[in-house]
């Protein structure tokens, strides 16, 4: 029987910002697992995106030994975790591979709305919690204050909570010893059935799928013929490791251990996160608690800017599902823009972070249409269908009634913004469920919201109303009726599927007014004047008119000399061919996206 | 139809907008070109025998400041190496200030029977402002010295968009050129065109361009008055009384052959469009050529759209592809074509906006 008693496994869970990857560096560098010329700010997040947002997507762990100050050595797996609402799931896996957990509490922010998402996740899993006070540093640090604020809001102990300064390196130490005496160390035996818990998945292109998995019981190593619980695929193991934090194979991995296990899977789908791995000839009798399929709860048509480069961004999107397993992704064919797919994300910063990627990994231009949720209709003869693309809604008179799905959402801001936040929230449909003040001048307001609303623009508009001092997060609770109607616009009389929206009722006359303008601004001019009705059902709720260009003509075809025009011309092909032609209009790339950025 | 077009890269004076191939002091230059353009028609003429040619143009520059000796020489020369016998039309390009009675003379016993007058304006303030050499004065009494020569078939090119032009002195222009009984009308857009003198002083905001509202108010005008006037705008620039249309630029438009001799001279012979070298060292080496592409099925098809739109005959119906009929639908609803059973037609409005009008009825 192996003694369990000197592995920690744990996790750093923050808000945005709060240092939660700069502690995790210098833990790294003081337990000696990068000389620091080697030391790269930020290591694990290790893809630029990831780095330049600031924000960790995918999660990292890592294995580190450690001489604590009782003289003995221990292995400590750290296991980083995505920070945002888009990857709750995945943060749940992370967190359920883990006994304890490292809570950064920024010393002049204090706690904020993701703070609270993920003490309340990790309490979920039943983590013992070791707050840690970063950026005691700053001038605006208030430690005393933010000690009173944990206890007072989270309910945990906070006296002796460690002082710290990740980014210049004090009180690293104290960390590392209040994860050996307070984080547990892993339950469990090597001599039960194995089940190992698959956290986070990777795709090698030699090894093929990856499962990063934290064994909770049994033990594992290459040849063992392995059975994935909720998939039922079986594979025979090729290699197991951990993370050095590159991948270092060892001889097995046991119960309470971290690592990886390689089996030549080659389908990232076959790894599910949290799905349980459990030996094929012996298995366990049930899975591990926890496992669901990741639904995908946002989606936008993707389309290649230019028609001739669907193959490429068909290609990307395969290798890029290939590393996430939760981009789902469907031929479309629109009639402006052709053909491309129809994709569901997690989130908007999923979403996001997707496009942004295909575009700057794969050298892809994009046009993407304006996100929507899934709906649910309700035909008057009762068949129900789940509607994630406008141009799927039916009829409205084959409509019995339709619902969006609500979220919970949370909100943090200094007292001063409440009327605007407020504000805001009621723009956005939401209905106000209470408001508490979590210190004099903090409140947590909750507004039960239509998801449909907090992927328009409900993000930035907060930002920008609270001057960035707002923080928030979400939960779905479920989905409620509502009054939705399709929203078209016509440009030149003829319908261009791409710009359709499902829309509130109530909202669907300004923002088809928004919308038109903004249309207005971003078409040019062309050789005839150009409506732009925004309609619902057939009737008109707005106008616009993009004037028709006055002059575009050639002057003296001297000596017979027609290559210049040629040249002219085709110069103004080349520029008509970057447009969409919708019907007998040209429409640029920017309209699309211009959409998602109408003033309501 | 073929023609024959010849150029004479000398002029007095650059014009401050000129972007052609021209030299300012030429003189010395001209035995020396008309040798290598005789080389060059003569080495040319083989592959054209079959052709009957109707046309015959000789343009600049300023090909009335070509010595008599040399003029003689080159038409002597097409003469003998081309088949003229169908001769319709020769032109020649002439300025104001350097017509004379005496070279009208000898003009007139060449054969040439159109001139083809730079006029470009009557109002003497535009003149200066584009750098011509000659006053209104000057370009009224050149044309009634023509006709005075007997020459009945003249045509002006004036300017628009000139600097100081406003609409009444367009129309002014007109009236006066429409008085002393041109037959043909060219009126072009000045173009400002980069590296001239007058590009700078628009960089500088000495001059402005006017507005393209300002622009059409004025083109529109022009057009109607002229239109009164019984003239007909065969082509997007050009203005001919019935029967006095320029045969060998439609030559152009509707795509026959023609052979451009000279340096910067273009040709169309069969499939294949010639662009004679812009270098004059180079032309004078009897390095001719400097590019020849040979047009496909397709792209003649595009080029013939392109160019017959130009034109009041308009271009083919059969020419716009099936996928752009309803683009062709709508131009047509908002007044830029007319359609008949054969042809499409650009309208005034339609001309104002051609270059779209044919970007969007070309196959894509």
């Amino acid at each position: 029987m192996k003694d369990l008693s000197r592995i920690r496994n744990f996790c750093i869970i923050a808000h945005i910002d709060h240092g939660k990857s700069t502690l995790a560096d210098r833990m790294l560098e003081k337990t000696g697992v990068f000389e620091l010329r080697d030391m790269q700010e930020q290591i694990l997040d290790s893809m630029d995106l990831e780095r330049e947002r600031g924000i960790t997507i995918k999660a990292h762990p890592v294995i580190m030994r450690y001489k604590a100050n009782d003289g003995e050595t221990y292995t400590l797996n750290l296991i980083d975790t995505p920070g945002h609402v888009d990857f709750t799931y995945e943060v749940s896996r992370s967190l359920a591979a883990c006994e304890g957990a490292v809570l950064v509490v920024d010393a002049s922010q204090g706690i904020e709305a993701q703070t609270l998402a993920n003490v309340y996740l990790a309490s979920d899993h039943d983590l013992e919690i070791i707050p840690v006070i970063n950026k005691i540093d700053l001038p605006s640090a208030e430690p005393d204050r933010v000690k009173k604020e944990i206890e007072d809001i989270i309910g945990i102990e906070a006296e002796e909570a460690p002082l710290i300064s990740a980014k210049q390196g004090i009180g690293i130490e104290d960390v590392l010893e209040q994860v050996v005496k307070i984080v547990p160390p892993p339950k469990g035996s090597d001599e039960e059935p194995l089940q190992a818990l698959i956290f986070d998945c990777y795709y090698d292109n030699y090894k093929g799928a990856i499962s990063f998995v934290r064994v909770v019981n049994g033990s594992v190593k290459k040849g063992t013929e392995i059975l994935m619980m909720a998939t039922g695929a079986r594979f025979e193991v090729t290699e197991v490791g951990v993370f050095a934090p590159s991948f270092r194979p060892v001889e097995s991995l046991s119960a309470g251990d971290v690592g990886y296990i390689a089996a030549s899977i080659k389908e990232l789908r076959e790894t599910q996160v949290g799905d349980t791995i459990t030996d094929a000839k012996r298995p366990c009798t049930s899975p591990l608690p926890g496992y669901k399929e990741v639904q995908p709860m946002v989606f936008c048509g993707i389309y290649p800017a230019d028609g001739a480069h669907y193959d490429d961004l068909k290609e990307a999107l395969e290798k890029l599902k290939l590393n996430d397993a939760a981009i789902t992704s469907e031929n479309e064919n629109s009639v402006a823009l052709g053909l491309g797919f129809r994709c569901g994300f997690l989130g908007l910063l999923h979403m996001e972070v997707i496009q942004e990627r295909l575009e700057r990994e794969f050298d892809l231009d994009l046009v993407t249409t304006a996100p929507s949720v899934i709906y649910k209709v309700t035909k008057s003869d009762g068949e129900v269908l789940w509607i994630d693309n406008p141009t799927n809604m039916p009829d409205p008179s084959a409509i019995a009634s339709m619902e969006e799905p609500y979220v919970e959402t949370h909100i943090m801001s200094p007292a001063d913004y409440v009327g605007a936040i407020m504000d805001l929230c009621q723009e956005k449909r939401g209905t106000f469920i209470d408001m508490n003040y979590i210190e004099a001048n903090r409140v947590m307001i909750k507004y039960d919201m239509p998801l449909g609303e907090i992927i328009y623009d409900f993000f930035d508009q907060m930002k920008s109303r609270t001057k960035g001092y707002a923080s928030f997060d979400y939960e779905l609770k479920g989905y409620k009726p509502s009054d939705l109607v399709k929203l078209d616009i016509l440009l030149n009389g003829e319908g261009c599927d791409a710009l359709s929206i499902i829309i509130h009722k109530d909202k669907a006359y300004s923002r088809g007014r928004g919308i038109a303008e903004k249309l207005k601004e971003v078409i040019p001019r062309q050789m005839f004047e150009i409506p732009i009705q925004a309609c619902i059902g057939g009737k008109i709720i707005a106008r616009e008119t993009v004037k028709a260009m006055r002059k575009d003509v050639l002057a003296k075809c001297y000596g017979g000399d027609i290559t210049r025009k040629k040249k002219l011309l085709e110069k103004q092909k080349e520029g008509k061919r970057r447009m969409r032609q919708v019907g007998t209009v040209q429409v640029p790339s920017e309209a699309f996206i211009a959409v998602l950025k109408a003033d309501d | 139809m073929a023609g024959i077009y010849v150029h004479i890269p000398f002029c007095r004076r650059k014009c401050e907008y000129c972007a052609f191939i021209s030299f300012a002091n030429g003189e010395v230059l001209q035995t020396e070109y008309t040798d290598m353009l005789i080389k060059e028609a003569k080495a040319r003429a083989e592959k054209n025998r079959a052709l009957v040619f109707d046309t015959l143009f000789f343009g600049g520059g300023t090909p009335s400041l070509l010595k008599k000796e040399h003029f003689e020489k080159i038409v002597s020369v097409l003469r003998e190496e081309y088949d003229l016998s169908a001769l319709k039309e020769f032109t020649c390009e002439a300025n104001p200030d350097s017509i004379s009675k005496e070279l009208l003379d000898f003009w007139k016993g060449m054969g040439v029977n159109r001139l083809s007058i730079g006029v470009q304006s009557f109002n003497d303030k535009e003149l200066g402002a584009i750098g011509r050499v000659h006053d209104s004065k000057k370009a009224i009494e050149a044309i009634k010295l023509a006709k005075e020569a007997g020459f009945e078939n003249i045509s002006v090119d004036l300017m628009c968009a000139l600097p100081f032009q406003t609409k009444e002195t367009l129309i002014n222009s007109i009236k006066t050129a429409v008085s002393l009984e041109v037959k043909h009308i060219s009126c072009y857009q000045l173009q400002i065109e980069e590296g001239t003198a007058l590009y700078k002083k628009y960089e500088s905001g000495q001059y402005l361009e006017p507005t393209d509202e300002e622009y059409i108010d004025s083109m529109h005008a022009a057009d109607d008055l002229l239109e009164s006037f019984g003239f007909l705008r065969y082509e997007v620039s050009n203005f001919a009384l019935p029967g006095y249309e320029c045969r060998h630029n439609m030559n152009y438009w509707e795509r026959g052959d023609y052979v451009g001799l000279g340096v910067a001279a273009h040709s169309l012979e069969g499939n294949a469009r010639i662009g004679n070298t812009e270098c004059i060292s180079e032309y004078m080496r009897g390095n001719f050529e400097a590019s020849r592409d040979i047009i496909g099925a397709e792209e003649a098809a595009e080029e013939e759209l392109m160019l017959m739109l130009r034109t009041s005959k308009g271009a083919p119906l059969s020419l716009i592809p099936s996928e752009k009929l309803s683009m062709l639908k709508a131009s047509e609803k908002a007044g830029l074509v007319k359609i008949t059973d054969k042809s499409v037609i650009a309208t005034q409005t339609g001309f104002d906006v051609l270059n779209q009008l044919i970007i969007n009825l070309l196959p894509d």
